[in-house]
């Protein structure tokens, strides 16, 4: 097979519109600290959403993504009011919602549909808007325009979630994933951070639904079943790339993760792997990426016995150089 | 500034796990009196400071803050009024953020949060001169993130913490009980620094007798939920922590003995 730039630029387009997707992940599993599964129905509600507004009702592409990011929204908030307010279990909660968003999704895109429900949609049939034509009238190919707007719709998000994530309220919202207890102690109402927290998560995920399904030109209600591993492998990439935990670092991170994890699964498909392999590499990843830090742990048990690094971390301090 | 009546908590109630860990207790402090409050584990120490800063809802009586009834206010709301610092260095500060993002975070109490950048220059410069003053060189390191410090270091930060915006009361509860023998010192003598400058209503949980004599203008004992002993005044200096332990302990014998004849 000849060498194609375009494919992998395609991929990394891909990989930009999924970003979204890994920051809305990072959001509520590294900052929130909650295994939060309604992002596999917000990416695929916010592609349906997006998906009929453009060919049923004749929209622009850009106009259907605030529509997708406050659906993504409501649907956090309902994961966020049942573990909050009637204290169901978050897993549980989100895969409540997650369950009921399926048939909001269908019934979405099945608006206008001829016969009855349908559980895909094609995005364009020769007349609707698509996002690259905005760069219409640069003399590049399709996937390079594809690529150059879906970066800066990504770099956008990036900053405003930088923003929010650096403002007081972000503050308030890191403190209550990191320490609940302490939060409170300092005045912080953190039933209604994690409902934010959520919503600002999932609404950044259906809105990554919506440019997946805008740049494959296409979407179907299955779309979310491997969001999750996906997401979290890239979230888990970029932490391997970026190596820090501030804020500004982690978006980069979960935004370079997803492109890297796409241009390598295209590259995988060049290699003749299947696409149904994929999942099993990608899941096999994730597992060795969050055991590493166990595994990592055994090694240093071995190695440094006497080390204050076995100590619980309000004890490392009296060993430690900063001990005073 | 703190009035409490007929205070009760009971936890597993109806269950064969019940304790009565508060019953029918009543206390009232003047603004700015500092108290230390001893007595034996399972006394309700603990307790009875959760229960004033809304961690746990009363069974029943009453809590007043600053003339206004908050027994039942919950405890994000109470925090504005209440500056705490555990026992465990842990607790009160979030590891996983900075010195200043922790600090940012107590400044904000009782205030609106909103999309302003949660730390800002004049934000650092305050808290600069604010480290400084505990002369822990943690004004060096404001962008250090907190689970990096000691626990001496990061109970200061906490008691720097609970302090920044004024509170109308202060609760310590055994503050230097897990610290190393040099630390600890060091954190006593900041919290008098501090709550003597501010004119803070203090009350304190300690284990150690001459601590509780020495720090603060009382003294309360508490036993099985209940305030047995409240001293202050010259009847308060003229007591020794070794007649403390010996009221301590005979105190406790007479309630075991009434409760071997009537329980
Ligand atoms: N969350 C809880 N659930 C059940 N029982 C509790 C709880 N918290 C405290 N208790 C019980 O209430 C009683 C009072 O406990 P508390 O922690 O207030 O004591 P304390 O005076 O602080 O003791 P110590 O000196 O050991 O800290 C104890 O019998 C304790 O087991
Ligand atoms: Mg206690």
């Amino acid at each position: 097979m000849a060498f194609n730039p375009d494919t992998y630029i395609q991929a990394g387009a891909t990989g930009l519109a999924y970003s979204g997707l890994a920051q809305g992940i990072w959001l509520s599993f590294r900052v929130l600290n909650l295994p939060d599964l309604t992002v596999a129905g917000s990416l695929a509600v916010g592609g349906a959403v997006s998906g009929i507004l453009i060919t049923a009702a004749g929209w622009q592409p850009l106009a259907t993504l605030p529509v997708a990011l406050l659906v993504g929204m409501l649907a956090g908030l309902a994961t966020g009011l049942l573990h909050t307010k009637l204290k169901i279990n978050a897993l549980l909660a989100s895969i409540l919602v997650m369950t009921g968003l399926y048939t909001i999704t269908l019934r979405v895109m099945s608006i206008g549909a001829a016969g009855g429900i349908r559980s895909e949609l094609s995005l364009y049939n020769g007349t609707e808007a698509q996002l690259r034509d905005l760069l219409a009238w640069l003399p590049l190919s399709v996937q390079q325009r594809s690529a150059i707007i879906m970066a800066a719709i990504a770099i956008v998000l990036t900053l405003l979630l930088y923003w929010l994530m650096s403002s007081q309220l972000g503050l308030a919202m890191r403190a209550t994933g990191v320490n609940e207890q302490m939060a409170r102690s300092v005045g912080i109402n953190t039933d209604n951070m994690k409902m934010l927290l959520l919503a600002v998560s999932n609404g950044m995920v259906a809105v990554s639904g919506a440019l997946v399904a805008q740049n494959n030109s296409y979407t179907d209600a299955n779309v979310g079943n491997t969001a999750i591993v996906v997401g979290l492998a890239a979230v888990i990439l970029g932490e391997v790339v970026v190596r820090s935990a501030a804020v500004g670092w982690a978006l980069i991170g979960a935004l370079l993760g997803s492109v890297i994890y796409h241009i390598a699964v295209q590259i995988a498909l060049a290699q003749q792997v299947q696409v149904t392999d994929t999942q099993l590499v990608t899941a096999l990843l994730v597992i060795f990426a969050l055991a590493l830090p166990q595994i990592g742990g055994q090694f240093k048990r071995l190695g440094q016995r006497r080390s204050t690094a076995n100590l619980p971390t309000h004890q490392r301090g009296r060993l430690g150089e900063d001990a005073d | 500034m703190l009035e409490i009546s007929n205070l009760r908590k009971t936890f597993n109630a109806g269950t064969a796990h019940q304790v009565k860990a508060i019953s029918g207790l009543n206390l009232s402090m003047a603004a700015g009196e500092f108290a230390t409050i001893i007595g034996s584990n399972g006394a309700g120490k603990s307790t009875l400071l959760n229960l004033i800063a809304g961690a746990y809802q009363p069974d029943g009586g009453r809590i007043n803050i600053a003339e206004r009834d908050v027994t039942y206010t919950p405890e994000y709301i109470r925090a504005t009024q209440v500056g705490r610092v555990f026992q465990d260095p842990l607790l009160g500060t979030a590891g996983a953020m900075t010195v200043e993002q922790n600090l940012a975070l107590a400044l904000q109490r009782g205030k609106r949060r909103g999309l302003g950048w949660g730390v800002d220059r004049q934000m650092r410069s305050q808290f600069r001169e604010r480290l400084n003053s505990l002369g822990m060189g943690l004004e060096q390191r404001l962008g250090t993130r907190v689970n990096l410090l000691s626990g001496g270091q990061r109970q200061a930060l906490t008691m720097l913490m609970a302090t920044l915006a004024r509170p109308n009361l202060l609760l310590l509860d055994e503050h230097t009980a897990a610290l190393d023998p040099l630390a600890a010192p060091r954190i006593t003598a900041l919290t008098e620094q501090i709550v003597v400058q501010q004119g803070l209503t203090t009350l304190m949980v300690t284990h150690n007798m001459a601590m509780a004599l020495a720090m603060g203008n009382r003294t309360l004992m508490m036993h099985q939920g209940e305030i047995i002993l409240d001293l202050s005044g010259a009847e308060r200096a003229h007591t020794s922590a070794s007649e403390l332990v010996a009221r301590f302990t005979s105190r406790n014998q007479e309630l075991l003995s009434d409760r071997m004849l009537f329980g």
